[in-house]
């Protein structure tokens, strides 16, 4: 696959102090769509905007279609843009809005229509042509917005968090069209965001942000269900993973036993990592399971023992809030018999939970907090 | 109480409330007259005989002695109602006797001698002569024109170049940018008068005294502070990401201010220009500093010579006054629309 935007040691300080880029590179498959995700502040938009020249690189390159651009202004690098507040120009109706870019590129006047006409008939806003900005609602707006983009047939498509101005149910639809939209014009693209279920939903690839730094770069799934370090993991999934920091030690008769502040796991069977001592364990929500009364869900070890603290119905699924001592852990269901045990539940009652043994997550007790290799005792 | 509708009782608050509004009404009445007065009397004269006005009555405020309420009325009717127009008049046949006196001898091959005959002639006096000798007898379209050239350039170059620096000081942070734009500020606080001598002496160093281009370089940078400081705050209104879409599809960044940023600012720049045309337009100070030639003097100076030492003709002068205020009154009336906020919703997010 040809690698439409390479990014090469890129630095970007501020004010010669504040370091907001540390050495990022990154490869962009044609074709692709990469989303950029992290917590605000972490520099995912700063990047977006040095690859699109609005900002200065301090140090580094990046090239786009194999071409060096780093220096390059934002007109010659062939890229398009969908910014968070639309920046539609509001004293152009819809049609000069999207003709706006070509016409600066000297675009022949037959080709600017048909290509505005092919954009408002993807987008479905043929009949808002000769509105202005004012006119529209939020969702026509973003859709003239990436109209904008489409029209320019550009070799890059740079999203900016363009979902985050919709309200939320506008904000799902949008979403599913956007991926619907790469499915059809498998523009390359680069999207910003700090939503990971944006960033899971339309990614083929998700690069985590934290920090001016990379954390960890991969599939939507690959993140999910091997988290590179503490970080990757408590920022995809929702809700967030619970996280018990404590020992692992092998007792005298050989039982592996996981202990924290507020209680111990056996382990005996499950895959661990090698070397006793201090580590985090990661637990998704959904590998806390609660105990049913009968049939295949009350199966299982009673791992631990789970006070209701608070019960969130989202209808499919139960998110339960729970103490295990005075840790609170976040428990989810969306398996009708534990639902069932979940919702007769009433705040203070103690539930028997278990432990997913295939699903665990070890991390370093260390400050990165990398994720440990594990091995399964049968392998030994 | 008469115009309240039958069967209306007035209950006490509402007589209250009928008492408040009177007094209110009263006052702006008042007000009004206060303001329309002046007005009202320099259109009267500009229709009166210069004559009529020097020794008019109408200078002696209040009427002496026992004065009526009648005499009140009567007073300012007379101050505002040219009255002598309306008398019938027996027109004197002048013509005859001046033609008798003072015969011309008509060359038939002189082209000029229509001219003659026309100058030589004094023409019976109409309601509105004061307005046709402006521009019959004196430079008066000259002046105008002058004061046009000027005011347009001085607004035009003014607005421009207040635009680039406003833009600067709004998205682009440079070293002393705080400290220019504060040393802007106190350039405001210095009287005009005390710059005269320094500006005459910048504009003669540059040989533009006594042309266009040196009152117009003075006016256009006199407003620039102002304009500059309502340029910057409305540019700073204009979200910065518009400026970067632009760029995106194209634009350099000079492209992009004159493409996107401009456009938007209308308002702003109504404003601005409209300050620099009005202050240019009716300055009186830096022109009569710069300009010696009658040719290239604006209007503010060429009026000046109806009220000389020894003679005050008023009546020329109060013509003078209204037809300048023609072209900034329509000026006002056509840029009001341009002064309207708002332009900018809807581009972005709300």
């Amino acid at each position: 696959m040809d690698v439409q935007l390479e990014i090469k040691n890129l630095e970007k300080t501020y004010d010669k102090k504040v370091k907001v880029l540390k050495d990022i590179n990154l490869q962009v498959d044609k074709e692709e769509f990469l989303v950029l995700v992290g917590p605000s502040g972490c520099g995912k938009s700063t990047l977006l905007r040095t690859i699109a020249g609005l900002e200065s690189v301090t140090d580094g390159c990046i090239e786009i279609a194999g071409r060096d651009v780093t220096n390059a202004p934002p007109a010659d690098r062939d890229i398009a843009m969908v910014f968070q507040d639309y920046a539609l120009y509001p004293h152009m109706t819809v049609r000069e809005n999207l003709a706006f870019g070509l016409k600066m590129r000297k675009t022949p006047k037959e080709q600017i229509t048909a290509e505005i006409n092919r954009a408002a008939k993807m987008l479905d806003i043929e009949h808002l042509l000769d509105r202005r900005p004012a006119q529209l609602s939020g969702g026509q707006r973003q859709r003239v917005a990436i109209g904008r983009a489409i029209v320019r047939r550009a070799k890059l498509f740079l999203f900016d968090e363009p979902l985050s101005n919709l309200d939320a149910k506008l904000r799902s639809q949008t979403r599913i069209e956007l991926a619907d939209l790469h499915q059809k014009i498998h523009a390359t693209s680069v999207y910003v965001t700090h939503d990971q279920v944006e960033a899971m939903t339309l990614a083929d690839r998700i690069v985590v942000l934290n920090g001016g730094d990379i954390q960890q770069i991969g599939s939507p799934m690959e993140l999910y269900q091997t988290p590179g370090n503490k970080f990757v993991a408590s920022f995809i999934g929702s809700p967030n993973m619970n996280f018990f920091d404590g020992a692992l030690e092998t007792k005298t008769d050989g039982r592996r036993v996981f202990s924290f502040a507020e209680g111990e796991f056996d382990f005996t069977n499950a895959p661990l990592p090698k070397n006793d001592g201090p580590c985090t364990l990661g637990l998704r929500p959904e590998s806390i399971k609660v105990l049913a009364k009968k049939g295949r869900e009350a199966e299982g070890p009673v791992d631990v023992k789970v006070k209701v603290a608070l019960l969130e119905p989202h209808g499919h699924e139960n998110h339960l809030v729970g103490l295990i001592e005075s840790k609170q852990v976040i428990v989810r269901s969306a398996n009708p018999h534990r639902l069932a045990v979940m919702n007769s539940s009433k705040k203070g009652d103690v539930l028997e939970a278990s432990v997913d043994r295939s699903a665990l997550h070890w991390f370093a007790a260390d400050e990165l907090g990398e994720r440990l290799e594990t091995v399964h005792p049968t392998l030994n | 109480m008469l115009l309240l509708p039958r069967g209306f009782s007035m209950s006490k608050s509402l007589s209250k409330r009928f008492l408040q509004l009177s007094v209110i009404h009263l006052l702006l009445t008042a007000a009004c007259i206060t303001a329309i007065f002046p007005v009202a009397r320099v259109v009267s004269i500009s229709f009166r005989n210069t004559d009529t006005v020097a020794t008019s009555d109408a200078f002696n405020f209040p009427p002496r002695g026992e004065a009526t309420f009648g005499d009140y009325v009567e007073f300012f009717s007379q101050a505002v109602i040219p009255y002598e127009l309306f008398e019938v008049k027996e027109t004197p046949d002048t013509t005859v006797t001046v033609v008798e006196e003072d015969p011309i001898l008509v060359d038939p091959d002189d082209p000029f001698a229509s001219l003659d005959e026309l100058d030589a002639v004094d023409a019976p006096r109409k309601w509105y002569s004061n307005y046709t000798d402006l521009f019959t007898k004196h430079l008066f379209a000259q002046w105008i024109y002058n004061s046009l050239v000027i005011s347009f350039s001085a607004a035009f170059i003014g607005v421009f170049l207040a635009a680039t620096a406003a833009y600067a000081f709004a998205r682009f942070s440079f070293p002393g940018k705080k400290l220019a734009g504060g040393f802007l500020f106190t350039t405001q606080m210095i009287p005009a008068p005390m710059m005269i001598i320094p500006v005459y002496l910048v504009v003669k160093s540059l040989n533009l005294g006594n042309t266009y281009a040196g009152l117009v370089l003075a006016m256009s940078v006199t407003t620039l502070p102002f304009s500059i400081m309502v340029l910057k705050g409305y540019f700073e209104t204009v979200p910065k990401s518009l400026e970067d879409a632009a760029r995106v599809d194209g634009c350099s960044p000079i492209s992009a201010f004159f493409r996107i940023l401009l456009p938007l600012s209308t308002p702003a720049l109504a404003i601005a220009f409209l300050f620099s045309f009005t202050s240019a337009w009716t300055d009186f100070l830096l022109a009569s500093t710069l300009i010696d030639d009658v040719e290239l003097r604006p209007w503010t100076l060429g009026i000046m010579e109806f009220s000389g030492n020894f003679d005050a003709r008023w009546g020329l002068f109060a013509a003078g006054s209204v037809v300048i205020a023609i072209p900034s009154m329509m000026l006002f009336l056509y840029s009001a629309k341009y002064v309207v906020s708002g332009l900018t919703l809807g581009g972005v997010k709300g």
